[in-house]
């Protein structure tokens, strides 16, 4: 009797202020991904009304497409690579443009452009700046790596895309990372300065630890984000110079919609979801360790 | 008392968003109302379908058109096909890679009445789609540049394209000073002095390639499977006996042909120095600027250049001139026109076959597709000749059956694929026999 | 002193120099937002092109793409949608961080997990479900509803982390002796506290849904439903793309995002005094 008391309190607590969310939620991703986890058993083309179960046909083929473990090859060192740098950057904008410096409004909103343009635009630009602008200037100063263009050769294409993915995702990190530090309680700091603190060993003992909640979520942000590139993927690269820097979102798709093999392609996507949500669990696993280490 | 007081405002608070969500769905429901012609929204409202066009009330239907340069001209003529027909078309355009656009829209369960789609897509939709045999028009072109499968056609040929040598004649003319006919420079001999001469007389790279899979693959490389036989038979027997691993592609004259016309154009490309940068829109710029005399691409280049209209297009030239290669233009339907059968009511099918005969058969149909689109029509009974240079000389090719079979049923990766593989071989990073070994090798995977 | 002053100079120049990297293809969106195609292609350094300085391109790219229509949906779709996934996810971010029940667990596992689902494995199960069986598409509040769907998760995992770390429970308790309920302690309490987090949280919503085509672009096939994003893609093209135009359109899409964002800083800073005052 008490035991169901009990629910029922949970029960209506939890629907009281979770209610929309968990529901919305649930029907617009947890369904159709079961659904979606549905059609990696069968062999539909993508188009067709007929789906033929195949069992598990399509998880052992998955294994045999070399082509898809080179593409998720690729995702896992562009993700690392980007991961690391995006974060490293997000948080020094961040601290930069909140220490008080003349015009950190302006600093802040110009940081914060890159996040507007997206798409093909985005792409276009880009490949202005790495095929024409960069080769030009090349070109008049005789330096060598830059007078050829970066998007033909497989790479310095990739390169490219880190250097895009870094100025694009950074200025998005660097808000979370700003909301992060303006939540540093004052009184800490000060408390630091008092006590004879300098600015590194600030940041280092009393900022740092304050800020473990934002690390957790730029960079698990920042995983899932690297990991499922595509947009920026089509429209910098569109996986060229041939095919040498297509990501596993892009062959994913590639995969369903071009070689009409849907059942395989949603079956290369659920692994790619997979890898992707093993590698950013881990890594919150990790930073909920370091939190409670701290305290 | 005060936690009810809470529940109760953010009660009202959510009450309040939904009932906002709740009168924007009402507002687009009104909207539908008020405006009938979106076949769209009231087949997904479950509605009763409008009546049929012969007892004189509306009938509405929705076209995909999936070419960016008639968008335009496309609302245009939907305006005055409600006026003069008072049938609604609701005319949509996507940017989209068509068959995924049309995947989407059918796992939706709404499609578009009449969609204009590329020809592979014919055979991957195909129990989707309306059997058009019956139609007048078969006769008239329709069983030739339309799509058969199994004996019944699916496709309405909405236009002819051609795929070969952009020629800036009168960038050539101010360098050599005498007129230029194609037919003078048609063979790879000819061609490399004119090159040469172009190159002494201070064109310094008279030619432009395009770096697109589309162009690399399906268009230039696309040459060998066209060019066997001139016949769409000849053409799959070439390509079955890729797939079977019996042709030998570096034995193959076709092939080694189009590699040393291929390596010809590399060698004068103005992005030579690195080919994989080319930009199509550079290129266009150098073609229309005189900036090089020739562009490997298509008849759908009909913009207006400001500086000359003394622009045409020839057969690339090749060694190999069998199966009249150096003499007959790539053409075929590229873009054709569907009806979808399984979401459309009998009164929208009817009215989309109505549409397609008036393109053919009405003067202001006709003039929709020559005069305003810049379109090479299909079909014999049309006599109006199209205005835009290139389509123009694209034109005088397919009056005088100087055409050469275009082979568009390669798989749909064979862009992605094999572009790969020549974009490999243009920027120097395997020979021609590694070249030839991965095009066997994709062939073969798909047996 | 001298060191200081050096210090600083070596601070800004390296700010300067890491602004204009950042800002430097917005500006050549907008430099070339006054040109004409072929200015834009043969020469997009140059800030005015060969053939002028020409406004025409918003007129037309507002005709063509029925800018205020599409306006007023991208509007009403965004507000909407990031206003219901602020509420839900600080509602539910608030239970899941206070209470350790395992539903709380289960849940919030679930969201975090849910963003490293690719939209792939997505896109057909959700038209098949929403479109081929309920027949739901092509309505504005259809979208909104799946824009909070997709939303809540990440929003969560933001306000989640805000309420662990910045939140101080002894608050709460007091709110609770002075006879404040749940919600009240969470709309008249915590909510305040959360203000930079919300601030961002909307910035950051807001510039996913307004820029976001290929949901809008399955759902709203209609095409008065169109977003902004769906309709300016009448000037992709196949082969090439209506430079000037689609540029024109970008920086009238922009603008409204741009201010937004300022506006809203102007929180994220307060942020910072009610750091300084909660002691």
């Amino acid at each position: 009797m008490k035991k169901k008391k009990k629910f029922m309190y949970k029960a209506l607590w939890f629907t009281g202020f979770a209610g929309p969310a968990v529901i919305c939620f649930s029907l617009v991703m947890l369904v159709p991904f079961l659904y979606g986890i549905y059609l990696t058993l069968t062999d539909w083309n993508g188009i067709s009304a007929e789906k033929v179960f195949v069992g598990m046909k399509n998880y052992g083929a998955i294994f045999l497409d070399t082509a898809f473990w080179n593409s998720m090859g690729l995702t896992v060192i562009y993700s690392a690579i980007s991961v690391v740098l995006i974060n490293v950057m997000a948080f020094g904008l961040a601290y930069l443009v909140t220490s008080g410096i003349k015009g950190q409004n302006f600093f802040r909103a110009g940081f914060f452009t890159p996040n507007l343009i997206g798409g093909l635009v985005l792409g276009y630009i880009w490949q202005f700046v790495f095929s024409r602008a960069m080769v030009s200037a090349g070109q008049n100063l005789h330096i060598g790596f830059l007078s050829s263009s970066w998007l033909s050769d497989p790479i310095k294409a990739m390169a490219a895309l880190i250097i895009v993915s870094v100025w694009q995702n950074s200025g998005f990190m660097m808000l979370i990372y700003i909301a992060g530090l303006t939540g540093v309680p004052k009184e800490l700091v000060e408390a630091g300065v008092i006590d004879g603190c300098e600015k590194r060993q600030l940041l280092r003992y009393v900022i740092l630890p304050q800020m473990t909640s934002s690390f957790v979520i730029c960079l698990f942000l920042s995983i899932t984000r690297c990991f499922m590139t595509y947009d920026l993927n089509l429209s910098l690269t569109d996986g060229g110079p041939f095919g040498s820097t297509q990501m596993a979102s892009m062959y994913v798709y590639q995969k369903a919609f071009v070689s009409k093999n849907y059942g395989l392609g949603q079956t290369e996507a659920v692994m790619l979801f997979l890898v992707c949500a093993g590698v950013s669990l881990l890594q919150v696993w990790i930073g909920k360790r370091n939190e409670e280490a701290e305290v | 008392m005060k936690k009810m007081s809470c529940l109760g405002m953010a009660a009202v608070i959510t009450t309040m968003l939904l009932a906002g969500c709740g009168s924007n769905q009402k507002e687009v429901e009104n909207e539908s109302k008020n405006a009938p012609e979106s076949a769209e929204v009231s087949v997904e409202n479950g509605e009763e379908p409008e009546a049929a066009s012969e007892s004189g009330e509306e009938v509405s239907i929705t076209l995909l058109n999936t070419k960016s340069e008639l968008v335009d001209q496309f609302e245009e003529m939907a305006k005055e096909y409600k006026e003069q027909t008072g049938v609604n078309i609701e005319v949509v355009f996507t940017s989209d890679v068509v068959g995924t656009h049309l995947a989407e829209r059918y796992a939706s369960g709404s499609p578009y009445t009449i969609m204009m789609v590329d020809r592979p897509d014919v055979y991957d939709f195909q129990e989707y789609l309306l059997d058009l045999s019956g139609e007048e028009w078969i006769k008239d072109g329709g069983s030739v540049y339309g799509v058969t499968i199994d004996g019944k056609v699916y496709s309405f040929p909405m236009l002819i394209e051609s795929v070969g040598l952009l020629y800036n004649a009168q960038a050539i003319e101010d360098v050599t000073g005498k007129e230029f006919v194609w037919s003078d420079y048609n063979t790879p001999e000819k061609f490399q002095a004119l090159l040469e001469e172009l190159t002494a007389g201070g064109m310094e790279k008279p030619v432009a390639l395009n770096k697109e899979d589309w162009s690399l693959a399906n268009h230039f490389f696309g040459q060998l499977y066209n060019q066997q036989g001139n016949s769409a038979e000849g053409s799959q027997a070439f390509v079955d006996g890729l797939k079977s691993g019996e042709i030998q592609l570096m034995e193959n004259d076709r092939f080694n042909s189009l590699m040393d016309s291929f390596d010809l154009l590399s060698q004068y490309n103005i992005n030579g120095a690195d080919p994989l940068a080319a930009d199509y829109d550079m290129n266009n710029t150098y073609f229309a600027e005189g900036d090089v005399a020739f562009w490997y691409n298509g008849s759908w280049v009909t913009e207006v250049y400001d500086k000359t209209d003394k622009i045409g297009m020839m057969p690339l030239p090749q060694k190999d001139d069998a199966d009249g290669a150096n003499e007959y233009l790539i053409s075929g339907a590229s873009k054709t026109l569907v009806i979808d059968q399984k979401y459309s009511t009998p009164e929208q099918q009817q009215a989309a076959k109505d549409f397609l005969n008036w393109l053919v058969y009405d003067e202001a149909g006709q003039s929709f597709m020559v005069e305003d689109c810049s379109i090479i029509p299909a079909f014999a009974n049309i006599d109006k000749k199209v205005s835009a240079p290139i389509s123009v000389s694209a034109q005088s090719f397919i009056q005088n059956n100087a055409t050469e079979f275009w082979y568009q049923t390669i798989p749909g990766d064979h862009g992605t694929q094999v572009g790969a593989m020549l974009q490999k071989y243009m920027s120097g990073n395997i020979d021609r026999a590694e070249f030839a070994g991965e095009v066997e090798k994709y062939w073969q995977s798909l047996e | 002193m001298r060191q200081e002053r050096a210090k600083k100079a070596i601070k800004y120049g390296v700010l300067a120099v890491l602004l204009a990297a950042y800002i430097f293809p917005f500006f050549m969106v907008l430099v070339n937002a006054f040109k004409e195609k072929v200015d834009v292609i043969k020469n997009p350094l140059s800030l005015v092109g060969e053939k002028g300085f020409i406004l025409s391109n918003f007129p037309d790219a507002m005709e063509k793409m029925n800018f205020f229509r599409a306006s007023w949906n991208s509007f009403l779709i965004t507000g909407i949608s990031v206003a219901l996934i602020v509420l839900f996810s600080s509602m539910a971010a608030y239970i899941m961080a206070r209470e350790n029940w395992l539903i709380c667990k289960v849940f919030f596992s679930l969201m975090l997990l849910s963003l490293a689902i690719p939209f792939q494995v997505l896109m057909i199960p959700l038209v098949s479900i929403y479109g081929g069986i309920f027949g739901i598409l092509n309505h504005r509040a259809t979208l909104i509803f799946m824009h909070v769907g997709f939303g809540v998760g990440m929003s969560t995992f933001l306000f989640y982390g805000a309420v662990k770390s910045t939140i101080p429970l002894e608050m709460e308790e007091s709110a609770a002796l002075d006879g404040c309920g749940r919600y009240r302690t969470f709309f008249q309490v915590v909510i305040p506290l959360l203000k930079p987090i919300i601030a961002t949280t909307v910035i950051i919503n807001t510039l996913n849904l307004w820029n976001d085509y290929l949901l809008p672009s399955l759902i709203l096939g209609d095409s008065r439903l169109h977003t902004l994003p769906v309709a300016a893609r009448v000037f992709y093209g196949a082969f090439s793309s209506d430079l000037g135009l689609l540029l024109a359109a970008l920086v009238l899409m922009i603008i409204p995002i741009l201010i937004l964002y300022l506006l809203l800083q102007r929180y994220i800073i307060e942020g910072v005094v009610a750091g300084a005052v909660k002691g």
